[in-house]
């Protein structure tokens, strides 16, 4: 197990440096400088702002400074908000987008599963019929419209739940208002969960050994859940690694739609400020996060199966 | 075969295994009611913008739902609804096939020069496609967007099918590492035929088929990621629209007291049935061709 420990970290911080090349790649490629589309600033200035942050320096030499910041913890002043270090929008950003995303992918797998599980105890039925409709309704109803649609009934039809903003507070009528922004990161993973482990029951339950369980007079319910389930759930498991990442995607439409000043806010903001090192910042934590699960996820497989290891 | 098994006094009808897939695939009822819709949807968007008596870009400036005149009620500038739909949906389904295109072209060439070449080369060409997938790649193309000045339809296009073609490229190597060692490839290149035209010739069409499954089911999620990013302001830029900068449009109405349904509903529905159609036939193609898979 060591090994393949050791092997799969390696892979994820080169991942993770990768990124971080390529992304100072295109920022540096990128013509026009972060302080070019402010209006009529006199060259001198500018020069003096480029020097500042190091601009003026050779590609390489700022390079390894960037590099050794982030060594160090360090991801550099913000170019756009003077006087702000990118850490200061990071880390509160990355909680608000972690605290979501975590909430959303709960909610996803305590959802998805149980009605792939009602799905196929129920094949070709009404109830299978009703988790498949919810099912295709996620997939064909992208996240960025599946939130406006929730706002338009939910906030303004009912007037049940507030129309945005984060929760300042643990109390009740604060913590609404992550409900609408938690269904709508999860509803995608709702659909995929729904159908791959329905599609993974059904495959399993025409097993030989399923006949053999049920030959022993096991009752229908304790050959579906104890022998069914625990093979014909592995596509989901499968589902559920990469779905992180999908889930951090995912969540800079959610930030946008419910005005969540998350991770994505801030990085769609500086990607349009051409904020380099707050842009920098901001994909080395969603790169890292995304390796990150990828990681904790290959190492359960690892754990599970062990003939991933010879990989 | 029930149709030609009685039949004993002429030869059997030879078919083509894409042949016999069409065959399969026009069985299928949803798929194919779903393949007429999608012809329907992307008629009206050809059709209707020149036929329309509202042009898209003329504004009222009057918000106003549904009525006889603006079927589908006007905009935040008072534009008709109806013809900014199908004038999005232009774009929607263009910026689809194109990237589509695009990545299929790259992922093809790719997974094929890879598998062909094997070896060094082909781990050497693979390790780069491993590297791609471990990137958040909506991430990169949204700095890219970003940093580019002029956002016109073939910039989204060609950015969404550069970095779409990974698993395109797989899938293509896989398929032409088992075909590589067949007997007909054995016996093309004993005659002398070379590595490219073994590859145009023998290869890829014998391939054809997990491409065009494929193929048909990336279009929705190119469709997805160009109104994905037109959603947050990064995608196609005014005057032209999409299915994607429709919905993002009704934002601004979610302050208000007035509840403003029509842009997000109207745009919201035609994208969505468009995606499940895509995904219906992508389906059903999938289980037309790929028989083993079943």
């Amino acid at each position: 197990m060591l090994p393949f420990f050791l092997r799969r970290l390696f892979v994820s911080i080169a991942t993770l440096f990768v990124i971080a090349t390529v992304c100072f790649i295109i920022t540096r490629l990128a013509p026009g400088s972060p302080f070019s589309t402010e209006r009529n600033m006199h060259p001198e200035i500018i020069k003096n702002f480029e020097r500042y942050y190091g601009l003026d320096k050779p590609v390489h030499v700022q390079y390894a400074r960037q590099m050794s910041g982030y060594l160090r913890g360090d991801f550099g002043p913000s170019m756009h908000y003077r006087d702000m270090n990118c850490n200061d929008f990071v880390w509160p950003g990355l909680r608000k987008s972690f605290t979501l995303g975590s909430i959303a992918g709960v909610l996803a797998l305590l959802v998805g599963v149980p009605l792939a599980l009602i799905a196929a105890a129920n094949q070709n039925r009404p109830l299978d019929y009703i988790a498949s409709s919810v099912s295709i309704l996620g997939i064909c109803v992208p996240n960025f419209l599946m939130g406006p649609l929730l706002q338009l009934f939910f906030t303004f039809k009912l007037k049940w739940l507030p129309l945005a903003l984060w929760p300042q507070d643990f109390s009740r009528a604060e913590l609404l208002k992550l409900v609408m922004p938690a269904i709508t990161l999860a509803m995608v993973h709702i659909a995929y969960i729904s159908r791959l482990g329905r599609a993974g029951m059904l495959d399993v339950m025409n097993k030989d050994f399923i006949r053999t369980a049920r030959a022993k007079g096991l009752s229908e319910w304790a050959v579906f859940l104890r022998h069914g389930l625990k093979n014909g759930i592995t596509p989901v498991v499968s589902y559920a690694g990469p779905m992180w990442a999908v889930i951090i995607t995912g969540s800079i439409v959610v930030e946008q739609v419910f005005a969540i000043p998350g991770l994505g806010t801030h990085f769609i903001k500086s990607a349009s400020n051409r904020d380099m090192n707050l842009i920098m910042a901001c994909v080395i934590v969603y790169g890292g996060l995304v390796i990150f699960m990828n990681f904790v996820v290959d190492l359960a497989y690892g754990f599970l199966d062990p003939r991933v290891r010879l990989h | 075969m029930s149709d030609a098994s009685l039949d004993y006094g002429s030869a059997p009808i030879s078919r083509s295994p894409l042949q016999m897939a069409l065959r399969r695939f026009m069985k299928n009822r949803r798929a194919l009611v779903c393949f007429v819709l999608l012809l329907l949807i992307g008629g009206s968007c050809v059709v209707v913008p020149w036929i329309s008596p509202h042009d898209y870009t003329e504004p009222t400036f009057e918000t106003e739902g549904p009525d006889g005149t603006y079927w589908m009620g006007r905009d935040s500038m008072g534009r008709d609804l109806f013809t900014r739909i199908f004038m999005g949906g232009r774009v929607s389904f263009a910026v689809g096939f194109l990237a589509t295109t695009v990545s299929v072209l790259i992922g093809v060439l790719y997974g094929a020069a890879s598998g062909y070449l094997g070896g060094r080369a082909d781990s050497l060409l693979m390790r780069f496609v491993d590297v791609m997938y471990g990137m958040p790649t909506m991430l990169i193309i949204i700095i890219v967007m970003a940093f580019l000045r002029t956002r016109s339809i073939v910039i989204v296009f060609v950015v969404l099918g550069l970095f779409g073609w990974l698993t395109m490229a797989r899938i293509v190597r896989g398929q032409v590492l088992s075909i590589r060692e067949r007997e007909f490839v054995e016996a093309a290149r004993a005659l002398g035929v070379g590595g490219w035209s073994i590859i145009m010739r023998h290869m890829i069409p014998n391939i054809l088929g997990p491409v065009i499954v494929y193929s048909t089911l990336s279009v929705p999620s190119m469709i997805l990621s160009e109104a994905f990013l037109s959603f947050i302001g990064l995608g196609i830029s005014e005057p032209d629209t999409s299915w994607g900068m429709l919905i993002s449009d009704s934002k601004e109405f979610l302050g208000g007291d007035r509840m403003v349904w029509w842009p997000t509903v109207f745009p919201g529905s035609f994208l969505a049935t468009t995606l499940f159609c895509l995904n219906a036939i992508g389906d059903g193609l999938r289980d037309a061709i790929d028989v083993q898979q079943r």
